[in-house]
């Protein structure tokens, strides 16, 4: 899974956005935001459809001059940027945006040679480009024959033909399976240990797990951003959390009155039918504690282990608390629906002084 | 580096163009052999014969019993007379739908109309809507009347010939008519002299108006600008002192009769005019042999308009021969380059759009300028190839078109006409959105090259609006280039070369700014 938290403070800064804007006409796609990504990690960008990732991503590339702030990366103004610079960086578009008509090797020399890449010079770079993706011994096919998971593989080994340092992926697993995911998601790895920087988007929440890094943007908002850990914590309002199973006589209250007064206690959660919910500072400190006071009190704990929310879990509750602290914004994008928020919210309702 | 990194972005659109053309054949044997199939069908297919009019002929009552005669001497090379006959209604029933092209009506009366000095009407009933067919018919109806004309003069002059051939014999019978008048003066005798006298005036009177007609075909205002030789100059004395002589003799006869008839003239006075008399019909007899020997045709069209073509092979050892394939032969070639160029230039653009390869190109080290002429060194070379295949194909044996000219020149010729033509092409595909939209502004183009460039019609048939217009078309210069060039074996003019290079690097400018936009706003 995810390698350990970067230490931020140690690394290169190779990306800066500060108080980035973009609008279209009356329309906002990004607001305001500010991040940093650094040398040699996976920096997932991740919100629902519609929320401002490959716009932000454009305007990070120099695709989009920006509304408001400023974007740099490698310390340059992408948009009024030297040839240079856009020999530093590739970028794979969220469509497949190749010729159908070339052969995979043809399209692979022509990308190439935008690049200024010398014929002579350039037949290893391809040749390892397309090992990578494992697609050289499909190089004489045409483009537009390959399935839709090798054209992926395709833009992804175009994008790596000229070696960048910095390699923004746009939706890469959009729309393939599950084992082509997992696959890409190895690759991303390979190309991070290699010291490469990865800016990935996507909007499967779950391959947050994948990233050293993460963004959660809403509404053009960055609503978040931290390490997996970071954002899971952030996630239960700053706690950890531990879940138990109970005799079902035992009521939330009841337990409440037993488990207040250790020192690690945040707060309790009536899940329904005897599991319990509950949250402490320090899963691993408090484990025990809960144990022994639950069994002093004559409480029979069936089941007692340290809840990890699953990134869908994180990603809802950080928008649901991006939601309450904008109650007068409506959110109508495909990937969080309100009417899942007002579940959401109903169960929040029963976390009782988690804070 | 930085130099080789340039070129070899410059060099990439190349070998993926001719990729990509590669493996579109079939659009390009499309492109090039569909237009040039439909042309040479044309070309072969044409025949440039003489329009006739398939004719009724209708007459006044008695015509069909003599409708043999009437269709021989009605019908001309312009009228195919399929019937002769005294049915009008019948006759404009088949002209009404449409199975004769044409009814024609001899006058009822056109003997009276010509003594009574006014022109007989010949109409011609026609039943057609298409106005070039009209001005065909206009213009057979105008030749029709001249014809007619032409030969009833002709049969006029022919008799009138052979009344000047028998005055020579009447020019003897004359002189003894004069003698016998000499004798009937000397013997006082007037019934003698007024009857010799008045057969002589008869002759003399028809003789007048032949030798008027000879003299008045030559002695006219339209031809006093013209210098006359020596020779011809003489032949026209010999006319004038030949109407003199007789004008002169036809008054000294008419004088005779008269003082005969009076009995006022002295006896001497009637001698000395006798005498005069002999003296001009001599000159008569002298003159008359050359004007008898003038064809009735002659007489009637004195001028005959010989056309002379310095083109053409057959008047000029080093001209071409003049026909409809080798004349459109250099035309249809720049209509095709013209034609592949804007075309191909036109779907190029779009395509990366729709494709979304622009999004690559705004992330690469490539700028607008080395894909536009990337882009236009890649179809330049194509339709350079395309271009050659076809002259070569054109010249060969086989078809045989002339090609005179320096092929140094007609390579510049052609190298201008696709610069410009591209240009044109690419800005069809920075301003259209899809490429059926980018197709239709081609076929577009195509169309008004096809009209408006002197292809099938002369510019000069246009107005000069029109005709301005048509200078913003690559192959209304093309064609006066290639043709130029091919066929006449001369330089193409200095316009042609510089209004296509003009065109060209305009083109290139505005596509420069529009595709920088386009790449520069995301």
């Amino acid at each position: 899974m995810a390698s350990q938290p970067t230490n931020a403070s140690s690394r290169r800064s190779v990306i800066t956005v500060e108080h980035l804007s973009k609008r279209f006409g009356a329309q906002v796609s990004v607001n305001d935001v500010s991040f940093e990504v650094y040398e040699g990690e996976i920096f997932g960008f991740i919100g629902p459809s519609g929320s401002g990732k490959t716009t932000t991503m454009r305007l990070i590339t120099g695709i989009y001059e920006p509304s408001g702030g400023r974007v740099r990366m490698l310390g340059q103004n992408p948009h009024h940027s030297a040839s240079r610079l856009h020999e530093r960086f590739g970028y794979m578009p969220q469509l497949f945006v190749l010729y159908p008509s070339l052969s995979v090797m043809e399209n692979m020399n022509f990308v190439a040679s935008i690049y200024g890449m010398p014929w002579w010079k350039r037949k290893a770079q391809v040749r390892e480009a397309l090992d990578f993706a494992e697609l050289w011994e499909h190089r004489g096919k045409l483009a537009g024959n390959i399935s839709g998971g090798m054209q992926r593989r395709l833009e992804l080994a175009a994008t790596l033909v000229h070696r960048p340092t910095i390699i923004f992926v746009d939706e890469p697993t959009a729309g393939i399976d599950p084992i082509l995911r997992a696959k890409f998601w190895q690759e991303f790895r390979k190309l991070r240990d290699a010291g490469r920087t990865l800016f990935v988007t996507t909007q499967y929440i779950g391959e947050s797990e994948y990233c050293d890094r993460v963004g959660v943007i809403n509404k053009g908002r960055l609503i978040a951003i931290g390490t997996p850990v970071e954002l899971r914590r952030r996630a239960l309002g700053g706690s950890e959390a531990i879940d138990l199973t109970v005799d079902s006589r035992h009521t939330c209250p009841m337990l409440e009155q037993i488990l207040k007064p250790l020192p690690n206690y945040r707060g309790i959660e009536d899940l329904a039918h005897g599991t319990i919910r509950v949250y402490v500072a320090d899963a691993g400190e408090a484990t025990p504690d809960i144990a022994a006071a639950l069994q002093e009190a004559g409480v029979e704990v069936k089941s007692l282990s340290e809840y990890k929310p699953n990134f869908d879990e994180v990603f809802f509750q950080l928008m649901e608390q991006d939601a309450a602290d904008h109650p007068d914004e409506t959110q109508d994008s495909e990937g969080v629906t309100l009417e899942r928020l007002e579940r959401r919210s109903d169960r929040q309702a029963t976390n009782q002084g988690r804070k | 580096m930085p130099l080789i990194k340039m070129l070899v972005r410059l060099s990439a659109f190349l070998g993926k163009e001719v990729a990509e053309v590669r493996r579109q054949l079939r659009l390009v044997f499309t492109l090039v052999l569909g237009p040039f199939l439909i042309l040479f069908i044309f070309g072969i297919g044409y025949v440039s014969k003489q329009q006739s009019l398939t004719t009724i002929i209708v007459g006044p009552p008695g015509t069909q019993a003599r409708s043999a005669e009437i269709k021989k001497q009605f019908a001309v090379e312009q009228l195919d007379v399929r019937e002769v006959t005294e049915d009008l209604g019948r006759a404009m029933s088949e002209l009404h739908d449409r199975r004769v092209d044409a009814v024609a009506v001899i006058p009822t009366d056109p003997y009276s109309d010509i003594l009574g000095g006014k022109q007989a009407e010949l109409r011609l009933n026609v039943n057609e809507i298409d106005p070039v067919k009209i001005n065909i018919v206009y213009f057979l109806t105008y030749a029709y009347s001249n014809e007619l004309n032409k030969r009833i003069l002709e049969a006029g002059f022919k008799q009138g010939q052979a009344g000047l051939t028998d005055l020579q014999g009447q020019v003897g019978q004359l002189r003894q008519a004069v003698n016998r008048l000499q004798a009937g003066l000397q013997a006082n005798d007037v019934q003698a002299v007024t009857k010799e006298s008045g057969d002589l005036l008869t002759s003399s009177n028809s003789v007048l108006v032949v030798l008027a007609v000879a003299g008045g075909a030559v002695n006219n205002d339209q031809l006093a600008a013209v210098p006359i030789s020596p020779a011809g100059q003489q032949k026209v004395d010999s006319i004038n002192k030949a109407q003199t002589a007789i004008r002169r003799l036809n008054d000294n006869v008419q004088a005779i009769r008269s003082d005969a008839l009076r009995g006022q003239a002295s006896r001497e006075q009637q001698v000395q005019r006798l005498k005069q008399v002999d003296e001009d019909l001599a000159t008569l007899e002298a003159t008359t042999g050359q004007i008898t020997n003038i064809a009735p045709g002659v007489l009637v069209s004195p001028f005959r308009a010989i056309v002379k073509n310095e083109a053409s092979k057959e008047d000029n050892s080093n001209g071409v021969e003049i026909n409809f394939i080798n004349y459109y032969t250099p035309a249809v070639l720049a209509l095709l380059l013209q034609h592949i160029a804007v075309t191909f230039a036109a779907l190029s653009l779009v395509r990366e759009r729709t494709i979304g390869t622009l999004e690559l190109f705004r992330v690469a080290p490539i700028h607008a300028t080395e894909i536009l002429v990337s882009k236009y060194v890649a179809y330049i070379l194509f339709v350079a190839v395309v271009g050659a295949a076809l002259v070569g194909a054109l010249v060969s044996p086989l078809l045989g078109v002339p090609f005179k000219g320096d092929p140094v020149w007609f390579s510049l010729t052609a190298l201008a006409l696709v610069f410009a033509s591209l240009g044109l092409g690419f800005f069809i595909s920075l301003i259209s959105q899809t490429e059926s939209q980018a197709v239709q502004l081609s076929m577009l183009v195509l169309l008004t090259s096809v009209f408006f460039s002197g292809f099938f019609l002369s510019l000069s048939s246009f107005n000069q609006y029109v005709q301005y217009g048509a200078q913003g078309l690559p192959i209304t210069h093309g064609i006066q280039g290639f043709q130029q060039v091919m066929l006449r074996g001369q330089l193409p003019t200095d316009y042609v070369i510089g209004a296509l290079t003009t065109m060209g690097l305009i083109f290139f400018v505005i596509n420069w700014l529009l595709f920088r936009r386009e790449l520069a706003k995301g």
